[in-house]
């Protein structure tokens, strides 16, 4: 079989035949049936292996892990009014809570050890992205 | 400048990302591991942005890292398949990464054959079918040129016919006798 000819029969199992080229492997086929069904095999076998892509892809649901750079400024100015203001609320609550006289003690000693967890775990967080700032852990690429 | 050619990766990235999936559940064999390896080799590509010659095809550069992100993986669980680095000896063998999509016998016995292909044309299988490259981008990956690719899709394509023939999940239904077709 010449070369040609297998490159046709590559691209129409592939569906990427040119309107020329389709007219050639027409008047090709119709004087070769049986490459005709050898054809159809292959378009049989491609749909069984296009359809196995199909459902992986559909699985993925594959995103990215990071957004553009002026995404990246909204987001992450967005991160920091909420997280302070929110720390700022709750602060100030805590602060009237251990003020207030007429809060029995004991829901005073749990808000503060409640706020003193919350306190340890944030600095955690924090200590551990701060840490991770500026590294490329991924740095070597082609090997 | 920099942001600028971050986005146009991000976007190449977004749209290579479901192709890599597809090659990596097929190395990986497994739905997290697959996802986690492409999240790992996006992150590797954008952390290695100014490496990338927006010249050349994106694809297969991606698909290098993919690999690498992939070959890492089994490495770390020391498996026999780590040592395997052509891309068509890279299909897992795990039973979740066919045994997941195939429920007929015919998807199996083309699974099977798939598998028997020598390396050089399950490469060409893996990359035109499941990865959906195109010829330019299989030629780069395979680093052969252009009119082998072809030819070895062609015999790839021949040998999955000659090896399905005899098997009764794919044999044509018989013709009426004495009916035109």
């Amino acid at each position: 079989m010449n070369t040609e000819l297998e490159t046709l029969l590559v691209k129409a199992v592939d569906g990427l035949l040119t309107p020329d080229e389709q007219a050639r492997l027409d008047a090709y086929l119709a004087e070769h049936p049986e490459v005709g069904e050898a054809l159809e095999d292959d378009m049989a076998i491609k749909a069984i292996t296009d359809g196995w892509a199909q459902r992986i892809q559909a699985d993925a649901d594959i995103e990215p892990p990071r957004p553009s750079g002026p995404a990246r400024v909204v987001l992450g100015t967005g991160m920091v009014l909420v997280v302070g203001a929110v720390t700022a609320l709750m602060g100030f609550a805590l602060w009237m809570t251990l003020r207030d006289p007429a809060v029995p003690m004991l829901v005073r000693a749990a808000v503060a050890a409640g706020a003193a967890g919350a306190a340890g775990l944030l600095g955690y967080v924090v200590k551990v992205r701060l840490r991770s700032l500026g590294r490329d852990p991924y740095r070597e690429v082609d090997r | 400048m920099l942001a600028a050619v971050s986005d146009d990766l991000h976007g190449r990235l977004q749209e290579a990302l479901p192709r890599a999936y597809v090659a990596a559940f097929r190395i990986l064999g497994d739905r997290d591991e697959a996802r986690d390896a492409c999240h790992e080799a996006a992150q590797r590509a954008l952390g290695a942005a100014r490496s990338y010659d927006s010249g050349r095809p994106f694809y297969p550069w991606f698909h290098r890292i993919v690999k690498n992100c992939c070959l890492d993986r089994l490495s770390a669980k020391k498996t026999a398949r780590a040592r395997e680095v052509e891309v068509g000896d890279e299909v897992s063998d795990a039973p979740g990464a066919e045994a997941l999509l195939m429920g007929d016998q015919k998807a199996q016995a083309l699974a099977r054959a798939i598998r028997s292909l020598p390396e050089e044309l399950r490469a060409v299988i893996e990359l035109r079918h499941f990865q959906d490259a195109s010829y330019a981008d299989m030629a780069e990956i395979l680093a052969v040129p252009e009119g082998t690719v072809m030819s070895r899709l062609y015999r790839a394509r021949q040998r999955l016919r000659e090896a399905l023939a005899d098997d009764p999940a794919f044999s044509r239904p018989e013709a009426p006798a004495g009916g035109a077709r």
